[in-house]
């Protein structure tokens, strides 16, 4: 008899305790399958005459996607040297390697322009290329629709009339020389950097040679 | 010997009226007698109680007698007598229903049926259906419905990304629940488990993308069945196919191949979001030729960037009312819209002939918006070398996805501009540009399943929604705001900040899960 209560009030104790999970409901559920959201890359090179190609993001500058040690435009070797009115033109070529397209090339001078002597003449004078009257420079872009005068802006192809002193106050992205949008995704443009001594430059300028940085800078 | 006479017949008559009620009882447990189920639980224990003590009343009559006489005829017809009240009752108990009355009536509702609603989800993207029952796992739960979005070359601050979604119930049911949630980490079993055997690992068919850590908890799960594991010491990267486990109890059930596996602690960090960040290869670039992300060394998936960086939003748009539910301009949000809008990068363009350069006008028809504006925002309009700008009016400029007029300040056009310019709001742009809240990744994190998007049915574009109402999504044909059918617009952004290079070259990975309940 004992075990038989025992069975019963089991009975209502398993009751008691199963009744909760009688009350599941319906529902139903939809997952979409991922969505996929890229970014593009905005990645750059330089080729500096017939050099090699100077990747933005493969510098020892990296990881902030710029690299500072593409090649100089010109060095001081006897060869490279100038004599007043030599003109001397070096092509810059700017590729985007990215997928998306640039919406504005930058060019500007970092530190602007620093006088030096050449340290190979004997008795260098004290003039100062980086100064107004000293070297000249122009920018000119060659592609594509022909030629293009971006420093100092003129229409067609570029000549020396402006200095290296002027160009050398852009030394900011706030005060860079705009060179409109481009390249395009895995397109290129092609520069050609001039750079001359007057040819009235007289002795004070023998032996001397002005530094700078150009910046290349493009935005997507 | 007559005391003996009359003990034996009082305790003869005690053992008949148990006997009896015990036989009453029995029938009334039946439902002979139109008793309820309790009443025949308590029947059938009286009676079995009674037909239990039956050897103690047996022992009881004949305990009492010091002369056992098993041979006299008097014994003999009590035990007849016990025995055919013990048959009567036995047979009453079993068969005997409607055997105890003289005057009877009666009447029967023949073929009775009842049976049971269904309760069913369309996810609709574009044309495509795709049904909450067609899921591999066989549990009302489909995780393959088509993908939202596809962005794939995306530029800080160019325009987003936005697609619409349509959210049916096709069943018998209302539901009164309808919520919105971050999918968690998920994967497939590839080896299936054998009932009652302790898994020691858990196969999968592709590699993880969210790592499992030592300790998460993981639910294999097969039409309706489900079992929690615990991951291994190992744990499990991105890309692994084994998930280690430990004190694993035997499975359950042989849950089959392709069963669903889910990470339980996922959501919780950016880091083991379901959004997830990949660098682009060579084969994945959007442009051929382009730099991939793996090759930049100033680009990391760690902690999934792009996922917490790009914007996400979730807009209603059902029978003209609108509610953002996520992203900039939902409740929670740094700016919640009292317009029921969501901010999103709107940009736009004129329809038919233009304008006119020197006719001042008020109203800019548009090509169906894309997105919404807000009543007061400034807008550029930009062609070629030509921008003007333009001021929505205060009071009337609202307008939202898919409307094709936008109120403004009279303007007088500079240009005549042609439905080749293009019309951007500035104001929209600038406000997602600084917003680092309302991202994927904060979304996965906030709305997992735990605290999930309620979607109530909607009212009015500047009220909130009806978070009184006992049906959200309709049953099948039902209409109105709380009908069988939502809309939802979604969409991505990803804003411009001061330097984002670090997110070049990346993909987001992530999905949204849409649940109804009876």
């Amino acid at each position: 008899m004992k075990l038989a209560l025992l069975a019963v009030m089991a009975v209502g104790g398993v009751c008691s305790f199963a009744v909760p999970g009688v009350y599941a409901v319906f529902s139903a559920e939809t997952r979409n399958l991922p969505s996929k959201a890229g970014s593009g890359t905005l990645t750059m090179d330089l080729v500096v005459g017939g050099g090699s190609p100077c990747y933005s993001y493969n510098g020892p500058a990296s990881p902030g996607n710029v690299n500072t040690s593409c090649d100089a435009l010109a060095t001081y070797t006897p060869s490279a040297e100038l004599y007043p009115g030599e003109p001397k033109t070096v092509t810059v070529t700017v590729r985007n390697d990215g997928s998306l397209p640039g919406s504005d090339l930058l060019l500007y001078m970092p530190g602007g322009c620093s006088p030096v002597s050449t340290g190979d003449a004997p008795a260098p004078g004290t003039g100062n290329p980086c100064t107004a009257g000293g070297m000249q420079l122009y920018v000119e872009e060659t592609t594509p629709g022909g030629p293009k005068c971006w420093f100092p802006a003129a229409a067609g192809a570029c000549s020396f009339t402006s200095d290296l002193a002027t160009f050398a106050a852009k030394t900011t992205l706030a005060t860079a020389l705009d060179l409109g949008a481009g390249p395009a995704a895995q397109q290129t443009r092609t520069f050609t950097i001039g750079l001359q001594i007057p040819s009235t430059a007289d002795n004070t300028y023998q032996g001397r040679g002005a530094s700078f940085t150009l910046d290349w800078h493009l935005n997507s | 010997m007559t005391d003996s006479r009359n003990t034996k017949l009082r305790q003869l008559l005690v053992l008949l009226a148990v006997g009896a009620a015990a036989t009453v009882v029995a029938v009334a447990g039946t439902g002979a007698l139109g008793f309820s189920a309790l009443d025949a639980v308590v029947a059938f224990a009286v009676a079995g109680g009674a037909v239990a003590s039956l050897p103690y009343g047996r022992r009881w009559v004949l305990s009492p007698t010091p002369i056992v006489q098993t041979s006299s005829p008097a014994v003999a017809r009590t035990k007849k007598i016990l025995v055919l009240a013990m048959a009567a009752g036995a047979v009453a108990w079993v068969g005997g229903r409607g055997t105890f009355a003289v005057f009877t009536a009666d009447t029967a509702n023949p073929g009775s049926s009842m049976s049971s609603g269904t309760l069913v989800l369309n996810d609709k993207v574009g044309a495509t259906s795709c049904w909450s029952y067609g899921g591999a796992t066989n549990d009302n739960v489909n995780t393959g419905c088509s993908s939202l979005l596809s962005p794939s070359n995306m530029a800080p601050g160019a325009a987003g990304a936005q697609t619409s979604l349509t959210i049916q119930n096709g069943g018998s049911l209302d539901a009164s629940t309808f919520t919105l949630m971050a999918p968690w980490p998920r994967a497939t079993l590839a080896t299936a488990l054998t009932a009652g055997v302790a898994p020691t690992q858990l196969s999968l068919t592709s590699g993880l993308t969210v790592a499992m850590a030592s300790g998460d908890q993981v639910t294999v799960s097969y039409a309706g069945r489900s079992q929690t594991f615990t991951v291994g010491a190992a744990g499990a990267a991105i890309g692994a196919t084994v998930v280690p486990l430990t004190a694993a109890p035997p499975a359950n059930y042989a849950y089959p191949v392709n069963s669903r596996i889910e990470d339980l602690s996922g959501d919780a960090t950016a880091s083991n979001t379901d959004c997830y960040d990949v660098a682009t290869t060579n084969a994945t670039v959007p442009v051929a030729g382009a730099t991939p992300g793996n090759a930049l060394p100033f680009v990391s998936t760690g902690g999934n960037p792009l996922c917490s960086a790009a914007l996400l939003w979730v807009q209603e748009q059902t029978n003209g009312v609108n509610y953002c539910w996520v992203g900039r301009g939902s409740t929670g949000s740094p700016a919640p819209s009292a317009r029921g809008m969501c901010r999103t990068p709107t940009t736009a363009a004129l329809s038919g002939a233009g304008v006119t350069a020197g006719t001042p006008t008020t109203t800019l028809n548009v090509a169906a918006l894309a997105g919404n504006i807000v009543a007061g925002d400034t807008l550029t309009i930009t062609q070629g070398a030509h921008q003007d700008t333009i001021t929505t009016n205060a009071a009337m400029g609202n307008a939202y996805i898919n409307d094709t007029t936008v109120a403004i300040n009279s303007w007088t056009p500079s240009f005549s501009y042609t439905s080749a310019a293009v019309i951007k709001d500035t104001t929209a742009f600038a406000a997602l540009d600084g917003d680092t809240t309302d991202t994927i990744s904060s979304f996965d994190t906030l709305r997992k399943p735990s605290s999930p998007v309620t979607l109530y049915p909607l009212t009015s574009n500047t009220t909130a929604p009806d978070s009184t109402a006992t049906v959200s999504l309709g049953k099948t044909g039902s209409s109105g705001n709380a009908g069988y059918q939502r809309t939802f617009y979604i969409g991505v952004y990803l804003p411009a900040t001061s330097s984002q290079n670090q997110l070049q070259g990346l993909i987001s990975t992530f999905g949204l899960n849409w649940h109804i309940q009876q």
